[in-house]
């Protein structure tokens, strides 16, 4: 008789207390898959964030300007941006690549001067690339897109000879912080590449609610041919940010790394990975939740090895029995810890259900820590959407079973303790 | 015959005298110049050398930093203390405006399409990103309101006698707490300025050269100031041409100047 | 029966039967005990944020100008208190713990030789009083280079981020360019004493401090100060504490308190994300510890099916019968409870004092800087009485079930049943 027949019709046969030892190993396991989809959505979150309005997946930009970073060097630029633009663009495994140019500059209202950052991109190319256009609260890109107008009209501004405002989308918090509302203008003050300075007038036709909070209360974003024109960088960009394809057919990253490099052999070329920025700290946090987890599993384990230890108290009739009638003391073992594997796995597989059951809903919905992030300066956005992914899923799945397995070898081998004749006898 | 010869010997003697009293009066005059003037004197003679009531002058400044050197041109008039207008004429900034009046500037940029104004802790922002200050054009008041001035004695620069003058501030609300500032004693422009922060430590330095005599006034045409905490920022200002008493036109100094 | 003899004869049904009920109350100590380490794990990780802000940025509580919240980003010395010293002196007849300081912005000027470069950098500047400073502030432990400060003496003491990022070493000169309290320039000429490596990451990235007396002195400050802080007391809510200093200062037209959440807004807002994802964490945990417990006090119910026949049998009611079983559950959730909140006691106590040093599970990170490496634990009272009468509610509720439906059942299909 295969001893595997046997564990298996036991489970069935004691079927409300093998569905309550499955059911700690069910529990466990889900709160794990849900807590690795958390964790897992908020790294990609935090990448998506970074890849697409801070440092790209990869960055060009001038050699010297890292040196001079804290000093805003806008002169140490990126020269020829649209032929760079478009070599990075041709590479083979490059997605996407946008050119841009980022200008701190002021706004002063009474005695206020309030400090803004002025991000000139292609909009036509953004859309591949951040799809900024998922992000409107307000207005369209059309409308910022249409061209400058002169004064007062709106539409297309052929003639220069008016004074010009240039049609921009605002973060949301900017509004709020120059205490103006959409359709009105606003006068930014610069630093020029050539170290004079600049002024332009804008106007806020397009709102964006960018995911990170600091995006919203800071930045604009114009056409770069009208920052351009403002820092006095003509044909120039402060960075050129590409993303990579990851579809399984892909060239490695080194590959698409070294092709880049010798492409633009004038240029700093980094991966974002390679950077001090937050992205840092999620690994940090991650860590941390690993550990956590490994709390959880610990814990379920203690449950299952508390279990165990109650069946085979309960069952110590049966094992007399059966060691009164020839059973091997391993033979026994082995027995009951098939059992322990079959519900161990079939708990697991019933937590990962539910568990995935539940990410699945929750990555739809999101969760919303809005409240929880006004003013935070991370760079995560306030909804969170959990990610079912191989690792919070088989990962979790295989480790729940080697948990429940191992930890219930304990207290079988505690079977061979049991003298058929005493156990017999008892009651 | 007796008469003449007396009248000839009284014009004599009266030649002599009149000669002897024109000379000895010739030798007085440059001894009473000689005579110090105070310090309150010498502030005010060379306040007095620069307040033109009007002026236009074209003017080159020249900003060195840690990237290098670049230069910028530009008109400028002023009329009185209170009245300037900047204009701006090389490449790079060609039709900025800065408009003085009493205690603000307006900022006009032909890329914008409404003024720029600045007040209050706004006018530290440097201008151009030079050594010079928005806050250093305004005034209005007299070096002789805002500090106490007192005449430490007499230096030579560049072979000129000057008298040195330190300014303690009288006033709270000045940035600088002291100043020295060389006055050529003959002249009564300044020759070289320092500008010190409270613990006496050195800030500023401006230094003037080239001294010229335009429309009766002196006139610096060469003026180099640098950061003496910065080491390798400096800004000259050179006056290449200048007018001054020059007839303005009196909408110069308003807001209309500055329209697109 | 009366309830005593029932609360006995429960009593003796535990103990005749030991191994059952070590097993089930080890359930629930287990359980409980689990429950107690991760929230004292999440309570240390939020005060320890909590905790950079207070013991190095705002204390517990601040007297400031009423003005000066509005700026704050700009420190400005406008609005500072008058009589500083006098304010502090009232603070502390009440008994708390207070210190003066004068802090202020200002550009950090170094030259070449002995530094790396020229450079400057905008930095934030702490006046504090090296005598007292550490009676609300915990700055001397993290002097990782020199010495801290001595009073009147221009010596300064540079946070450790912003000492690698300009190449400072102590006994390396620096300046200060600031204005004074009535708009003048000033220059602060100072000597580095000391690097601090704080585990609160601004001041390590842009505070300088220096001795307050000298900082008064360069900065015209007339005896005044730009905020007076107050350490929190043991036994002493958040609350309390303001009022009590809100009271000392009542007299006075100008003055505020500011509790440590009004003063750093922005930092709080990241402790509450992180306070509801901890929520959540300790809600599984809360589910998994339930979920153990159940089910052992389950199991053990079931198997008793035939006892249960047994007393029954022999005339008690099902109500005595039930109510016996249901003081046995009580009876091992309280023990279960009381073992496992001894050894939650120990394990805090061993996270709050020796940490749980993480150190060797990052690998290293690029982000260039020293970041603490060890979490403490923290002691969190209330969770101690919740889990305990958790644990009791738990075992009484989840034995209930099974116990009704045993006594539910004829006593002779009960006896009949074995295990």
């Amino acid at each position: 008789m295969n001893l595997f027949t046997i564990a298996w019709r036991n489970v069935g046969r004691n079927l409300r207390r093998s569905l309550l030892s499955g059911a700690a190993i069910a529990v466990a396991t889900m709160s794990i898959v849900l807590l690795f989809s958390i964790l897992e959505g908020m790294k990609t979150d935090l990448e998506n964030n970074l890849i697409d309005f801070y440092t790209g997946e990869v960055q060009l930009r001038n050699p010297e300007y890292g040196r001079y970073e804290h000093l805003n060097p806008l002169h140490l630029s990126v020269s020829d941006a649209e032929a760079v633009r478009s070599r990075v663009a041709g590479v083979d495994g490059v997605t996407a690549a946008v050119a841009r140019l980022s200008v701190p500059g002021a706004v002063f209202r009474n005695e206020e001067r309030i400090g803004l950052q002025a991000v000139g991109v292609d909009f036509d190319r953004e859309g591949d690339y951040s799809a900024i256009g998922d992000y409107l609260v307000a207005g369209s890109l059309d409308a910022v897109t249409g061209g400058a107008s002169p004064d007062g009209t709106s539409g297309d501004g052929a003639s220069s000879s008016g004074p010009t405002i240039t049609p921009v989308l605002v973060g949301n918090g900017v509004l709020d912080r120059l205490g103006i509302g959409v359709g009105d203008t606003f006068t930014v003050v610069v630093r020029t590449a050539l170290r004079g300075t600049n002024a332009m007038t804008f106007r806020a036709v397009a709102v964006a609610d960018f995911p990170v909070p600091t995006l919203n209360d800071m930045a604009f974003w114009a056409p770069l041919a009208r920052i351009q024109h403002l820092a006095r960088m003509p044909g120039q960009a402060g960075e050129v940010l590409a993303k990579l394809d990851h579809d399984r057919g892909a060239p490695s990253r080194d590959a698409v790394m070294s092709a880049i490099r010798s492409a633009e052999p004038d240029l700093e070329v980094r991966h974002f990975t390679e950077m001090e920025t937050t992205y840092s700290f999620i690994e940090m946090a991650s860590t941390a939740y690993n550990i956590i987890g490994l709390f959880f599993f610990l814990l379920a384990s203690t449950v299952i090895v508390n279990t165990t230890m109650m069946v085979i108290f309960e069952r110590r009739r049966e094992i007399g029995t059966l060691e009164a009638m020839g059973m091997q003391a391993r033979e026994l073992i082995r027995m009951f810890f098939s059992e322990s594997l079959i519900i161990g796995v079939l708990g697991a597989l019933a937590g990962l259900i539910m568990g995935v059951g539940v990410a699945l809903v929750l990555s739809r919905v999101g969760i919303n820590f809005s409240d929880a992030m006004q003013g935070v300066d991370f760079e995560i956005s306030p909804v969170l959407y959990p990610i079912v992914n191989l690792r919070s899923t088989v990962v979790v799945f295989l480790f729940s079973v080697v948990v429940s397995g191992g930890t219930s070898y304990i207290p079988t081998r505690r079977i061979t303790r049991i003298e058929p004749v005493a156990a017999l006898r008892e009651e | 015959m007796n008469n003449t010869r007396t009248r000839t010997r009284y014009a004599h003697a009266a030649t002599v005298a009149g000669v002897t009293v024109a000379l000895t009066l010739a030798t007085l005059v440059p001894l009473a110049a000689q005579a110090q003037p105070s310090a309150q004197e010498i502030v005010r003679r060379l306040e007095a050398n620069r307040t033109y009531e009007t002026s236009r002058a074209e003017v080159t400044m020249i900003i060195d930093d840690r990237f290098g050197e670049r230069e910028s041109t530009m008109v400028s008039y002023s009329r009185g203390d209170d009245e300037a207008l900047i204009e701006f004429t090389s490449a790079a900034e060609r039709g900025q405006k800065v408009l003085r009046t009493a205690d603000e500037i307006y900022l006009y940029y032909p890329d914008a399409a409404e003024l720029v104004r600045l007040q209050g802790a706004a006018l530290r922002e440097s201008m151009l990103g030079s050594d010079v200050s928005y806050e250093d054009l305004t005034g209005g008041k007299t070096l002789l309101d805002t500090y106490e001035v007192t005449l430490d004695g007499t230096e030579q620069i560049d072979g000129h006698r000057t008298y040195r003058i330190t300014m303690e501030a009288r006033d709270r609300n000045v940035a600088y707490p002291r100043q020295t500032v060389w006055v050529d004693a003959e002249l009564f422009v300044a020759r070289r300025s320092e500008q010190y922060a409270l613990s006496g430590r050195l800030l500023k330095t401006a230094v003037m050269q080239d001294i010229r005599e335009i429309d009766g006034f002196q006139v610096p045409m060469r003026t180099v100031i640098s950061d003496a905490l910065k080491r390798n920022s400096s800004t000259t200002i050179r006056i290449d041409s200048i007018d001054i008493g020059v007839r303005l036109d009196d909408t110069l100094f308003s807001l209309q100047e500055l329209s697109w | 029966m009366k309830l005593k003899q029932i609360v006995s004869l429960a009593g003796k049904n535990l103990l005749r039967h030991r191994r059952r009920t070590i097993i089930t109350a080890g359930a629930v100590a287990v359980g409980l005990l689990m429950f107690i380490l991760v929230d004292s794990l999440l309570t240390g990780i939020e005060e320890e944020s909590n905790r950079n802000l207070i013991w190095f940025e705002t204390g517990a509580a601040q007297v400031i100008h009423t003005g000066y919240l509005a700026e704050r980003n700009d420190r400005p010395l406008k609005y500072a208190i008058d009589d500083a010293a006098e304010v502090e002196a009232e603070l502390e007849s009440a008994g708390l713990s207070a210190t003066s300081r004068i802090v202020f912005s200002g550009e950090l000027i170094v030259f070449k030789d002995p530094f790396p470069e020229d450079g400057s950098v905008m930095v934030t500047v702490y006046g504090i009083d090296p005598e007292d400073d550490d009676d609300v502030y915990h700055l001397p432990q993290t002097v990782s280079a020199g010495d801290f400060l001595e009073p009147g003496t221009n010596e300064a003491l540079l946070g450790a981020w912003l000492a690698e990022d300009i190449g400072a070493e102590v006994g390396y000169p620096i300046t200060i360019v600031t204005r004074t309290r009535q708009g003048f320039y000033q220059t602060i000429d100072l000597e580095v004493a000391g690097i601090l490596n704080t585990p609160n990451p601004v001041i390590n990235r842009t505070a300088v401090f220096m001795p307050e007396g000298v900082a008064a002195d360069y900065l015209q400050m007339g005896g005044a100060a730009t905020e007076i802080s107050v350490a929190s007391e043991l036994g002493r809510t958040l609350p309390e504490l303001t009022r009590e200093m809100q009271q000392q200062i009542a007299g006075a037209p100008n003055l505020r308190v500011a509790d440590w959440r009004t003063l750093a807004a922005d930092a709080v807002a990241i402790a509450e994300a992180k306070e509801s994802s901890s929520g959540i964490v300790l809600l599984l945990v809360f589910i998994i510890a339930a979920v153990g417990v159940s089910n052992t006090v389950l199991m053990s119910t079931l198997e008793r099916t035939q006892e249960l026949g047994m007393m029954r049998a022999i005339g008690m009611r099902d109500r005595e019968v039930m109510t016996t079983l249901l003081v046995e559950a009580a009876g091992i959730g309280l023990l279960g409870g009381i073992i496992g909140i001894v050894l939650g006691a120990g394990g805090v106590a061993l996270m709050v004092e020796r940490g749980i040093d993480y150190g060797s599970l990052i690998r290293d990170t690029n982000v260039g800087y020293r970041v603490t490496q060890v979490i403490y634990g923290a002691w969190n009272l209330p969770t101690f009485g919740r889990a305990l009468v958790v644990g009791v509610v738990i075992s009484v509720v989840t034995a209930f079930v099974p116990v009704r439906r045993a006594v539910r059942m004829s006593v002779i299909d009960s006896l009949r049943r074995t295990s």
